[in-house]
């Protein structure tokens, strides 16, 4: 097929080694501003200004088509709620906490191994998890099906530069297996693959010797190409199957590696997950590192930490430097999804004229075809934008990345994409 | 610190189109430099010719190039770096003789560039290949001058084309032992368009072009994949051996076309089953072309012509490719097998084509012309060197070569390969017939011929005209 289609992905120089094998530096903060929208949920605040909070109390929640809960990361007052640049690049409410020294933690219920389907989903809710590969989606409505068949736990991390994932792994073995048992037994499903990359080998002996008593949970190294960690080209890599929306359509649920580390430690320890390790990486940082901080950390401190830029112009980047969004105020602070800060140097492309070589198809893990859209985009043709499944793109950067001609694809496409949803409404 | 927005993604593969186009540069330029060499071998000055070729078409190409820049108001440097002004050229000189003149290859990229690519918009607009319609002008308006000697020297296609593509098994294996069989016919050493003879390096440069991605190698495959299998059927059908497919993808440029000008991308379909179709379509046009057209080059006018359709074989795959690939299989193997059996149904149903032994004459450029290469060895001349340039020459006349008779025999002074006196010394024909052919006024318009003069035979009488002209022939080859 690939005969006919494409490779539909590509290796990309994946720059890792930068902070794989660095130690995590932990950041401290005395404040932290817990942006109540993450991806594509916006909560309202469930708190005032001078509420006394503790880790793990409500302070918003997003109630309309999901319940997302949004948990306080420290313990202290809420000084302020204030609308504030988000990684979404939109100004939405984030509720400032100053952190007192107490650490006082409220609570969460405990979750053995024994718990039934329905009570690990019921969990999943109350903890608010979502999948933290950065799209954020929330797993008990994930888990609410009884077609899974196979449960691929998604640690490939495929974005250049990022090593949060692998890093969380090797340092929560135990959270990790206890999390991946448990979404096990709430997918219901008979086989399980751990996905990696097959270049980390430490790791995947590691996890080999993890689940080696388990018999339904199969490591599976995979290839270093992009985009291996979008689900569909995970669920074709490891099952053979493709599917139109949603991979429980080729019976499967696939949960991001960080997720299940959550959920894990979260049931073990009966505490919110109050802290994430980023990765904070890039051509433009003085010392890239892996950082753990508490969730509304500011950007800057984990700038700060790393040693500063090294060219003053610096592009930053929240997430992978393929899917990421650019942030243009260091006030941006970290969610339970943002796995990396990318911070680069200005770069200029010398841009040819499109070859229409096709590249951008062959390579589109959605099997589009970029330079139609774009032609579609021009002439403002919105039938023919249909017919091209403009709306079926992921942005995963891809046609932008392959381009012989250093045309800005991906960047057309979102526009058209735009375009389309606008015309729809 | 100072926050730059830019959109992602940030990464960006280290091939560039620039990058693209110096390594199909470096593979045009290997083709290039064997067909110097070839034209080394034929003579100097059609190695320098071979070069001038060149010069004159990419100093046309960025001349047009330059005066694109200068009408719609750009940097010209900055037209010359981003659009690759050095390969229609390139590619169009490769399409032509090495004896092309100077006078058309000019012409021919003008119009390549302009009408070609820059009436369009300049690179990456262009419908058609630029160098292919240059060299389809050129076919089509230059076809009398396009030779800068008197070299007529059929090449392979237009002996194929002459005799018809398909002939008999004993016509077709005279002819490929003329060309000094498959052999010579895969490494093109015979004399035909620059780049177009030597199949075999054309294909080796293929698969380096394929390998570091410049090229999509299933565009040769498919076209060349469609003509071998299609003139195989033929060939089994005909009683021909798996010569006559070989053959029949070594001849015309097809594999030169296949891997240097259908691969064009900006004329191609993006998709791979419309790569496909579309090179399946060209091996069909271009053996539509051999088989029924007049034109003995199908080639050029194939790949315009598929050039033209492209966008609707885009517009036919346009659609989300892992979706609709049951239909786009289809489709595809479609195309191919249907393609494939018009080839074999056009190809037994044509009339078949005889060819005779020997009717060819292998390009030389060291053969002799004029009075030297003139054949008058019925007269059997026999020379005796008498010393000081004179020479006394006994050649068969009329009567001689009708019943047996006497010679005629002359005298002939011959000095600095020139002739300065004629005299017969011996006259056995017949008196009052032949006698006007040694006649004072008839010797002496003989006096000052070279080898390299077209002397003709006087009518009314032509054996002693003929045994005049043979003796000073003999006398001038003896005395060089």
């Amino acid at each position: 097929m690939a005969f006919l289609i494409g490779p539909m992905q590509h290796h990309i120089e994946g720059h890792k080694e930068i902070t794989e094998a660095n130690e995590i530096i932990k950041i401290g903060t005395d404040e932290v501003a817990i942006s109540l929208s993450i991806g594509a949920h916006i909560a309202t605040p469930t708190v005032q200004v001078g509420d006394r909070v503790k880790i793990g109390d409500l302070i918003g929640k997003r109630d309309d088509r999901f319940y997302v809960p949004i948990f306080s990361s420290v313990s202290g007052e809420v000084v302020a709620i204030e609308k504030r640049m988000s990684a979404s690049l939109k100004p939405s409410d984030h509720v400032i906490i100053k952190k007192d020294d107490t650490d006082e933690f409220k609570d969460f219920e405990k979750l053995s191994l024994d718990a039934s389907k329905e009570e690990i989903i019921a969990y999943m809710k109350t903890i608010g998890l979502l999948g933290q590969g950065g799209a954020g989606f929330p797993s008990y409505i994930k888990y609410a099906t009884d077609k899974c068949e196979t449960l691929i736990i998604n640690a490939v991390e495929c974005e250049p530069y990022i090593t949060a994932d692998v890093r969380n792994i090797e340092e929560h073995l135990d959270e990790f297996k206890y999390g991946v048992m448990l979404m096990l037994k709430a997918s219901n499903a008979s086989k399980c693959f751990v996905a990696m990359k097959s270049f980390h080998k430490e790791t995947i002996e590691k996890l080999i010797k993890l689940f080696e008593d388990e018999e339904k949970i199969v490591v599976k190294p995979v290839k270093d190409v992009y985009p291996m960690g979008w689900e569909r080209t995970l669920t074709y890599e490891v099952l053979k199957k493709r599917y139109d929306k949603l991979p429980i359509e080729a019976g499967a649920i696939v949960s991001n590696a960080t997720s299940a580390i959550t959920l894990g430690s979260t049931a073990l320890s009966g505490r919110y997950c109050y802290e994430r390790i980023v990765t904070v990486s890039g051509d433009n940082i003085n010392n890239p590192h892996n950082v753990i901080c508490r969730i509304g950390t500011p950007i800057s401190k984990l700038i700060e930490a790393c040693g500063g830029v090294k060219e003053d112009r610096a592009i930053i980047i929240m997430g992978g430097p393929m899917m990421g969004t650019c942030v243009t105020k260091d006030i941006v602070t970290i969610t339970p999804i943002s796995n990396a800060v990318n911070i680069f140097k200005e770069q200029h492309f010398k841009e040819y004229a499109c070859l229409r070589c096709g590249r951008c198809v062959e390579h589109c893990p959605s099997s589009l075809m970029p330079v139609s859209i774009i032609e579609a985009y021009k002439f403002n043709d919105i039938a023919e934008l249909e017919k091209l499944h403009v709306s079926d793109c992921v942005e995963c950067g891809m046609c932008t990345f392959i381009c012989p001609s250093k045309i800005e694809v991906t960047e057309s496409i979102r526009r058209a994409k735009k375009l389309l949803a606008a015309r729809k409404r | 610190m100072e926050f730059i927005y830019k959109t992602t993604p940030m990464p960006r593969r280290p091939l560039t189109t620039s990058k693209i186009m110096l390594r199909l540069l470096a593979g045009l330029l290997v083709v290039y430099a064997y067909a110097l060499y070839q034209a080394y071998t034929f003579g100097s000055e059609y190695l320098i010719n071979g070069i001038l070729l060149l010069v004159v078409a990419e100093v046309v190409s960025y001349a047009c190039e330059a005066v694109y820049a200068l009408m719609t108001k750009q940097n010209i440097l900055e037209i010359f770096k981003t659009s690759f002004p050095y390969i229609t050229p390139l590619i169009l000189v490769l399409t032509v003789p090495v004896n092309t003149s100077l006078y058309v290859i000019g012409v021919g990229t003008f119009l390549a560039v302009v009408f070609g690519k820059l009436v369009f918009g300049g690179f990456g607009q262009n419908i058609f290949n630029p160098a292919a319609v240059g060299r389809a002008i050129i076919a089509t308006s230059f076809a009398g001058v396009v030779a800068l000697d008197a070299i007529t020297s059929p090449t392979l296609t237009t002996t194929l084309a002459n005799a018809g593509w398909v002939s008999d098994s004993a016509s077709f294996y005279y002819m490929l032992k003329d060309f000094g069989g498959l052999g010579s016919v895969l490494t093109g050493d015979y004399f035909a368009a620059m780049g177009e003879t030597n199949t075999l390096l054309i294909l080796v440069v293929g698969v380096l072009l394929s390998i570091f991605d410049v090229i999509d190698f299933r565009i040769p495959l498919t076209y060349l994949g469609v003509m071998f299998l299609g003139a195989t059927v033929i060939a089994l059908v005909s009683g021909l051996g798996i010569d006559y497919p070989i053959t029949f993808i070594s001849t015309g440029g097809a594999a030169f076309g296949a891997v240097f000008m259908l691969t064009d991308p900006v004329t191609n379909p993006q998709t791979r089953p419309g790569k496909i179709v579309f090179s399946a379509l060209a091996a069909l046009f271009t053996i539509a072309i051999r088989f029924l057209g007049n034109l003995p080059e199908g080639v050029i006018f194939s790949i315009l012509l598929v050039n033209m359709i492209s966008p609707v074989i885009n517009r036919i795959f346009a659609n989300k490719q892992v979706d609709s690939i049951k239909r786009n299989i289809i489709i595809t193997f479609a195309t191919i097998i249907v393609s494939i059996l018009i080839l074999v149904i056009i190809g037994t149903s044509v009339e078949k084509g005889t060819y005779k032994e020997n009717t060819f004459k292998k390009f030389d450029p060291n053969a002799e012309t004029g009075l030297a290469a003139d054949d008058y060895s019925s007269c059997k001349a026999k020379v005796t060197d008498l010393g000081d340039g004179k020479y006394h020459v006994t050649v068969r006349g009329f009567h001689a070569i009708e019943d047996g008779g006497p010679d005629n025999e002359f005298d002939i002074v011959v000095k600095d390969g020139k002739v300065v006196s004629v005299e017969c010394t011996v006259f056995s024909d017949t008196k009052g017939i032949g006698d006007a052919a040694i006649s004072e006024d008839a010797l002496s318009e003989l006096v000052g011929v070279d080898l390299s003069s077209e002397v003709d035979t006087m009518s009314g009488c032509t054996y002693t005209s003929r045994s005049v002209v043979a003796a000073i022939q003999a006398a001038l080859k003896e005395a060089r």
